[in-house]
């Protein structure tokens, strides 16, 4: 049992949202859709809701072609970015609503609203409104909605973008756990690479409307199948330098060179984009292929026990982040290592032609 | 430019307040020193946007004064207080370019062209704007929108201070560290005081040189970002600030060693005699735990584990409370029996609620 997505496209005004989408989520399933502003994320979860109209494409649930289907005749469930609920309506009567709406007897009700608001952890506010709750509690109502209508397919766009980050950090632990093993379709929409690793669903890349992979997060993280997935894949900035390779040698813009390592074999001689992370950055020489490379600090910032240090290096901007506190002044020369094993590679036009060995264990 | 004091300061919604919970804000002493970089850091409601409100001249404390170099201002509006104000949500002339924009506030006061085209050029050089003045607003990302934003606030002369309020909330992650850097930069370049109310902990130690951590209408702790992680003051400080935040446990204390479940943590630091003996716990950061491989530590019930990129993070039962241990991703997890070790040098003793001090 699945909902299938064909060929979906979308565009109002000339401006194309959506290009050839195909995708499959299967039931008992969270799926996130990671991509920035604008990458789609949004349209695609409006389309499946109803809301907006394919231009052209399919979707299916079982089978069924639900493309043309009123929006109101849908099985699914929306859970805003904002926290939508009733604000004249009790919390009660909010999570209550969907249930009414198919007329349910009253104990059925009253037992469903218990039965959620218990899950959800906001059984003791459930006679008062939500304008007076805190923004957590108002999300919690807004989901207990969606779990109420007991909706097959549950969308959910950024659910936990206005919250407090501890209440965040709250709800996203329970949010998995909360539709595990009840038959449904989880999308849950989100920009932040870390929540895709966390929900510990599959992941779809999203950039300009268009899928650009799909697959476990911690799979694309360590083979992005390009610079594009990479860097949305990326908590920190991605780092990338012009490279050269000749000889069975990499160069960077007469700064660094070193020898291809053995996950860069294959490459033939030509200009790359050589890109790694901020964390394959580091003070010491791990490895004896070690590469030095010296850099002007530019900012540094401290996150608490780590520090993210904006360096300027072979005239590229690049960000590096180490364990601990350092204290480095604006304009500091400092020598910081790379290991050739842990880089990708790019060609031209975007594409992984290297990705480290190292990190698809 | 101006250092910013507050004396007795508190302030109510309610018409009669009397309880100290009728406060949003309670009563504060306040210096905040000439060019530095501050964060209010703390969840909704916790009054740090009642404090902003305030210090722009937007709100008028109930009780207590606010000075700026030593001048009263209680009395002024923002206007007059000139301070440069940025919110969650761009404020632009979208269908404005940007140089117009940022010409705006000096045309409304009469300044010449060429006075207006000198003060633009020299505000969008350093926002990193200047590529970007002939175009329409409307066409800019968020972030540059925001850029604009501030310099609307910054073309005035006579800035005393920058005053953000969350304004990253609205930008997309990618963007989010440029801007940040960017206002980071501009800090430096510009040396004005600046103040930025957030409740996200990484946007508040990233940007400022000095966090203050509020909880209801409290400053808790004023300090580095390195502080408030090793040496939280209090608690809630522990716990607001890192990812997961700070595990507690009950513990004894014999005036040497903490005894957490029967087993004794030396903490050997000169602590006082005189320490109130009742409900100590230890405190200790996920980063400075870990899973004892010899059979020795606090016993504990693996819950679950989450994987991020970079660390896993184990949620335990242990000595009747939750504590959390955060690992390197590519170390194990021991299969059973578990046990917590706790780094005694970084561990820290709490008498209710607040963190012991050792003898200097």
């Amino acid at each position: 049992m699945s909902l299938r997505i064909e060929n979906l496209c979308s565009a109002d005004d000339g401006v194309t949202h959506l290009q050839d989408i195909s995708l499959q989520f299967d039931t008992n399933s969270f799926n996130i859709l990671l991509g920035p502003a604008r990458s789609g994320k949004t349209s695609l979860l409006r389309q499946i809701a109803g809301l907006d109209q394919a231009g052209s494409g399919r979707m299916l649930l079982h089978g069924e072609d639900i493309t043309r289907r009123d929006v109101r005749k849908r099985d699914v469930a929306f859970v805003y970015q904002e926290f939508v609920n009733y604000p004249t309506l009790t919390v009660f009567e909010n999570i209550a609503s969907p249930l009414r709406v198919r007329a349910q007897d009253k104990q059925t009700v009253a037992r469903k609203v218990h039965e959620v608001a218990e899950l959800l952890g906001i059984s003791d506010v459930l006679d008062r409104h939500p304008p007076s709750l805190s923004g957590g509690q108002q999300q919690r109502v807004a989901i207990g909605r969606a779990l109420a209508k007991d909706a097959e397919v549950i969308l959910l766009d950024e659910p936990l973008a206005n919250l407090d980050y501890k209440l965040r950090e709250d709800l996203r632990r329970e949010l998995p756990r909360l539709f595990a093993d009840k038959g449904k379709i989880v999308i849950y929409a989100a920009s932040d690479p870390n929540e895709a690793f966390l929900l510990g669903g599959n992941t779809v890349v999203l950039d300009k409307g268009t899928v650009r992979q799909t697959g476990p997060a911690a799979t694309i993280f360590a083979t992005p199948a390009s610079l594009s997935v990479a860097r949305i894949m990326s908590e920190f900035p991605f780092n990338l330098l012009d490279a050269n390779v000749e000889n069975a040698s990499c160069t960077v813009a007469d700064t660094i060179s070193f020898p291809l390592p053995a996950h860069m074999d294959s490459l033939s001689a030509g200009h790359y984009t050589l890109g790694f992370r901020a964390e394959q950055f580091s003070f010491a020489a791990l490895t004896p292929a070690a590469v030095a490379c010296d850099a002007t600090v530019a900012v540094t910032e401290i996150t608490g026990n780590e520090t993210i240090v904006h360096i300027e290096f072979a005239g590229q901007s690049c960000v590096a982040v180490v364990a601990g506190t350092m204290t480095f002044r604006a304009g500091d020369t400092i020598t910081m290592y790379l290991d050739p094993d842990s880089l990708f590679m790019f060609d031209s036009s975007g594409q992984t032609v290297a990705s480290p060995t190292s990190a698809q264990s | 430019m101006a250092q910013i004091e507050t004396r007795a300061l508190s302030h109510s919604y309610l018409p009669d307040p009397d309880y100290p919970a009728d406060f949003a804000l309670k009563e504060l002493d306040l210096n905040l020193l000439d060019g530095h970089a501050y964060a209010l850091l703390g969840p909704s409601g916790c009054g740090k946007s009642t404090l902003l409100g305030i210090i722009s001249g937007l709100l008028r404390p109930t009780q207590g004064e606010i000075l700026f170099d030593g001048q009263d201002v209680t009395h002024l509006n923002a206007r007059q207080r000139h301070v440069a104000e940025v919110f969650q949500f761009p404020v632009v002339y979208e269908t404005m370019s940007v140089f117009d924009n940022l010409a705006f506030p000096l045309k409304n006061r009469g300044f010449g062209r060429e006075a207006i085209a000198k003060r633009v050029a020299e505000v969008a050089e350093l926002l990193d704007l200047s590529e970007q003045l002939p175009r329409k607003s409307a066409t800019l990302s968020a972030g540059a929108r925001q850029l604009v934003s501030l310099g609307r606030g910054l073309v005035r002369t006579d800035v005393n201070a920058i005053l953000f309020d969350e304004p990253l909330t609205v930008i997309d992650p990618q963007e989010k560290w440029r801007l940040r850097t960017r206002l980071k930069q501009l800090h430096r370049q510009s040396g004005l005081t600046m103040i930025y109310v957030t409740h996200d902990q990484t946007e508040a130690l990233t940007f400022a040189d000095t966090v203050m951590v509020m909880h209801e209408g409290r400053i808790l702790q004023s300090g580095s970002p390195s502080e408030l992680f090793e040496r939280p003051k209090h608690k809630f400080v522990g716990k607001f600030i890192g990812s997961p935040g700070m595990n507690f446990l009950h513990c004894q204390f014999d005036g040497n060693a903490a005894i957490v479940d029967g087993q004794s943590i030396p903490l050997q630091r000169p602590y006082g005699t005189d320490i109130d003996g009742s409900s100590f716990e230890l405190g200790f950061r996920p980063e400075y735990c870990e899973f004892s491989r010899d059979g020795s530590g606090i016993a504990a019930q693996l819950i679950d584990v989450d994987c991020t990129s970079r660390r896993k993070i184990a949620y335990l039962n242990a000595a009747g409370a939750k504590v959390c241990v955060s690992l390197p991703a590519d170390q194990e997890i021991p299969a059973d029996n578990h046990r917590i070790r706790i780094d005694p040098q970084r561990a820290l003793l709490y008498a209710a609620e607040i963190l012991v001090a050792e003898r200097p």
